[in-house]
């Protein structure tokens, strides 16, 4: 019967052009495009796509969208819907063996020379930091890292992210500790193992 | 709740954090021609049904068919062609449809182009090549789905200029994506390829197989109306 009933809205959502429950009567994936594309290429950037990836798997993300379109009932935000199905492409993203691979040569695009204090001393020294700051990122969870750069990095207040992540404030706060005693743990690590490979 | 300051103004982050910390540059926006691209790549994605199996039912409920109409040829529909679920979990934050594509069954791949000079077909490298020794576990899941929607958009952008060039990019696709979500789309590009290539006879072939293995979808009009135009 669930199935029938699903089969039912999903053939009713066909003739009505992706118009959802919730939302404005003619919802398009191009509308949510233009409303949304901006906020889901930064949510892929805080949840670890290289930047040499962005663009192909922005695709992916409104590939589902495409796709899915006609499951969202608009029970929740449309930006939390959306950041639901970034942190699952992202997450077969990392998944992927060659992810890792491609983390240590497409970690940083060409604006990097565009920054103040561009000489090249200062580049590598940045450079370097970076490294060891997306190392350390990615080894937490996407949930505390896209939460521990939007809050750390980005300057999200906790209330804009807990309306994207559709959780109570209270979570972000406790996500939020949590990824930060994991990350100096990580950093902390990173340093010990750096320095041991110095003394060699 | 007392309220949480960023760590580095809070002050009390380790040396080596916030040291990392201030190296860290915020998300970039989606730059205009970025946006540009993407929005170009969508439309061409959006002429695509959503997803090939499930939009064959969609004339039935057209005709105001009856909801064990729709069930019977939603049963009947998946071992046509593949049909990626629509029966998606309640909560929005669900499986990935890959996944629920792969508890359904599978159907037969559809056959590859046909050739008529047979030419050296390179298969499409695995991402394991770009990874070294390391195994890749690749799972059919949205990237191979972009990867054969970007395909087929480049074979639908060289019907008009060089069928031929198509025809020879539909045929890889069949290779690489030999079980793939938009199989039904390569099938018709195929049809229109081969029609304008004059070769209507295997046009029509393939046209009818299609139509008999989906009868009464949104694809028989439109192989009615491709192969009524070639007679």
């Amino acid at each position: 019967m669930a199935r029938v009933a699903r089969i039912h809205r999903f053939v009713a959502s066909v003739f009505t052009a992706g118009r959802t429950a919730g939302e404005a009567p003619s919802t398009t994936v191009a509308e949510i495009h233009d409303a949304h594309a901006d906020f889901v290429f930064r949510t892929l950037q805080r949840l670890g796509i290289p930047a040499s990836d962005l663009e192909d798997v922005l695709q992916e993300v409104f590939l589902v969208v495409h796709r899915r379109l006609h499951t969202f009932d608009g029970s929740s935000r449309l930006s939390t819907w959306l950041y639901g199905i970034c942190l699952r492409v992202a997450a077969a993203h990392r998944r992927r063996a060659y992810f890792r691979r491609e983390r240590a040569t497409s970690t940083f695009d060409d604006t990097i020379a565009d920054e103040p204090g561009s000489d090249p001393e200062s580049l590598a020294l940045r450079e370097e930091a970076r490294s060891r700051l997306e190392r350390a990122l990615d080894t937490l969870s996407l949930e505390k890292r896209a939460v521990f750069v939007m809050f750390e990095i980005d300057g999200l207040s906790t209330n804009q992210i807990a309306e994207i992540i559709g959780t109570p404030v209270g979570t972000v706060y406790s996500r939020l500790s949590v990824a930060r005693a994991d990350f100096a743990r990580a950093v902390e690590r990173q340093a010990k193992r750096d320095g041991q490979r110095r003394r060699r | 709740m007392t309220r949480m300051r960023p760590w580095l103004e809070e002050g009390d982050a380790p040396p080596e954090v916030a040291e990392l910390l201030r190296s860290a540059r915020r998300s970039r926006p989606l730059d205009a021609a970025a946006r540009a691209r993407s929005a170009r790549r969508l439309s061409a994605l959006s002429a695509l049904p959503a997803a090939a199996g499930v939009l064959l039912w969609a004339p039935h409920a057209a005709l105001g068919a009856a909801l064990g109409a729709i069930v019977t040829t939603a049963v009947v529909a998946p071992r046509i062609l593949q049909a990626p679920a629509p029966a998606v979990p309640e909560r929005a934050s669900s499986a990935p449809s890959s996944r629920s594509g792969r508890e359904q069954g599978r159907p037969p791949a559809l056959p590859a182009p046909m050739e008529s000079a047979s030419e050296p077909v390179a298969q499409a490298a695995p991402p394991s090549s770009a990874v070294g020794r390391l195994p890749v576990v690749r799972e059919p899941g949205e990237h191979d789905l972009s990867r054969e929607a970007r395909s087929l958009e480049h074979a639908r952008e060289l019907l008009a200029r060089s069928p031929a060039e198509a025809l020879s990019l539909l045929t890889r696709h069949a290779r690489e994506f030999p079980d793939g979500t938009l199989a039904v789309e390569r099938e018709l590009l195929t049809v229109d390829a081969l029609l304008r290539l004059g070769r209507r006879s295997e046009a029509e072939a393939r046209g009818r197989a299609l139509q008999g293995r989906a009868p009464g979808s949104l694809y028989e009009r439109r192989l009615e109306k491709m192969l009524g135009g070639a007679k």
